[in-house]
């Protein structure tokens, strides 16, 4: 059962919609967040969930994705607009720790050559896995503009050692209707994931990336 | 057990390749489009559970208010994980699991399974396959494993030390009620009567679970180490990796092998116990995804574990 009733949400997501289309508009693209704090909840001994979710829509389109590639797919990366890297361009880092971290905060998502992705730690160190950020590959065969699309769709739940985590649902230029389904889905996904399910959320709240906050629970 | 097993067939993770283990896995076997915490339906307490592979049929019951408790004995032990139900169906019933000839017809091993949880399914459904099973779990899991068991079992050649008699007799007289249909067939050959106990084994406390497990023995001449050592999605917190490690390495002998199946959830933690357990001194295995059914390909990894 779900306690979040999508008019109750709806309500909250118009009077984001207004403050961050009207009230105060910026002049970049704001992000709408689904916030969430844990409780009853021990990380140490409960399992240590991590879940990931794909929406109907791409919460930020602006999100920076990076294709490790073999000639074949950096060619194609230009094609769909997507920034690229070859391995010898990952070897050009030389290992160099400052300059991986660089690599992995520059860019939100990763994706690489099916071929690719053994060697990829080799060249990289464990910078990578420790910021969670692995790869997704791609073979020949897919699509590539389908697979940058899925990575840009799919939100992840973590739960790291503190009782809050934070997603990015939407953004303040998508329709009411589709920002409310795509907050209900990854709320209800994420309530999905606890052990003792509603019995572990304390809060929810969403919230644009310069806007108020507005609790849904 | 180890000598009937070509471990040239798995990839050998030694320490420096660790990272690039997780790497890989988390890279290329993890379900993109949707991967949840891997209980089969946390929605009620009987769940009927089918294995058509196997024509095996189960009606287990777990508890949710026991897993929502918030006592010190909430255990993820008391529902059902989506592990175990695809380990089972591999082992027993996929010709190109490396084990499927173990457990495919009846044997004389000696299988113990550390951190069962309720479900019993292993125990149900390989503990008739073998000479002796021994399911293990914290106390407080015990009574409803063993309920879910007696429930379950269809076969009449089985003995238990643990089980209470009167339960045993309920089954085995056939007073299941009326509309029990038949649930695990016995495909294997007649042989002997499988021995099946369920025993408290906490890791936190191993000698004292070494010590019940040896005492199972006692009645006989000498004490037997298991063959095979079984875990399903027994390592899913920083917190247990330690205790869990050791207890293996204690049950581990020369001769025997672990096979543990972990569900990719958190990689961090993986991590975590892949470097532990390599530099415990064990050998680890993980089982080529050419080797694993569908199911548990995407999601899912199974490793073998020598001393």
């Amino acid at each position: 059962m779900s306690k979040i009733t999508s008019s109750h949400v709806r309500e909250n997501v118009h009077k984001l919609l207004e403050f961050s289309n009207e009230t105060k508009k910026r002049n970049f693209l704001e992000t709408v967040e689904l916030q969430v704090g844990l409780k009853n909840y021990d990380p140490q001994r409960d399992k240590r969930f991590s879940g990931t979710l794909k929406l109907p829509q791409v919460p930020r389109p602006n999100m920076t994705l990076c294709i490790f590639g073999d000639a074949f797919d950096v060619d194609r990366a230009k094609s769909v607009g997507v920034e690229a890297m070859s391995v010898e361009d990952l070897k050009k880092l030389n290992k160099n720790k400052k300059l991986i971290k660089k690599l992995a905060k520059k860019y939100n998502a990763f994706i690489a050559s099916e071929v690719l992705i053994k060697q990829i730690p080799r060249l990289l160190g464990p910078t990578l896995s420790k910021a969670g950020k692995f790869p997704t590959p791609v073979s020949h065969n897919d699509d590539l503009y389908g697979k940058v699309t899925d990575v840009k769709s799919t939100i992840r739940f973590q739960l790291k050692k503190v009782l809050c985590l934070a997603v990015a649902v939407g953004n303040v230029e998508m329709e009411e209707d589709i920002l409310v389904n795509q907050i209900m889905m990854a709320a209800n996904f994420l309530v999905s994931l606890l052990k003792k399910n509603w019995q572990n959320v304390g809060s929810l709240v969403i919230k644009s990336t310069m806007g108020p906050s507005f609790r849904i629970y | 057990m180890k000598e009937l097993i070509d471990e040239t067939q798995f990839e050998a993770i030694g320490e420096d390749a660790v990272e690039e283990h997780i790497f890989e896995l988390y890279s290329t076997r993890r379900p993109l489009d949707r991967q949840h915490l891997g209980y089969v339906d946390k929605s009620r307490e009987m769940l009927n559970v089918s294995f058509p592979s196997l024509q095996v049929y189960l009606n287990i019951r777990q508890s949710l208010t026991s897993l929502s408790s918030s006592t010190e004995t909430s255990s993820t032990g008391f529902v059902i994980w989506q592990s175990s139900l695809l380990f089972v169906e591999w082992v027993a019933g996929d010709p190109n699991c490396p084990f499927y000839s173990i457990f495919n017809s009846k044997s004389n091993i000696t299988v113990l399974e550390l951190g069962s949880g309720v479900s019993a399914i292993c125990a149900t459904i390989l503990g008739p396959r073998v000479g002796r099973y021994v399911a293990t779990d914290q106390k407080h899991i015990l009574r409803l494993l063993m309920d879910n068991f007696v429930n379950n079992i269809d076969s009449d050649r089985w003995e238990s030390s643990t089980i209470p008699k009167e339960d045993i007799n309920s089954t085995k007289l056939g007073k299941k009620g009326p509309n029990k249909k038949k649930k695990v067939s016995e495909a294997y050959k007649p042989g002997s009567n499988s021995k099946i106990d369920f025993i408290e084994y906490d890791w936190e406390y191993m000698d004292q679970g070494n010590y019940n497990y040896k005492e199972l023995f006692q009645a006989e001449e000498s004490s037997q180490a298991p063959d095979i050592i079984l875990a399903s999605d027994t390592i899913y917190n920083e917190y247990l990796i330690p205790y869990f490690i050791e207890a293996l390495g204690s049950l581990l002998t020369e001769k025997s092998v672990a096979l543990v199946v972990l569900q990719l959830r958190d990689s961090i933690t993986h991590e975590e116990f892949v470097a532990q357990l390599v530099q415990s001194g064990l050998k680890l295995f993980s089982i080529p995804e050419t080797k694993l059914s569908d199911k548990l390909k995407r999601g899912f990894v199974v490793y073998y574990i020598t001393k």
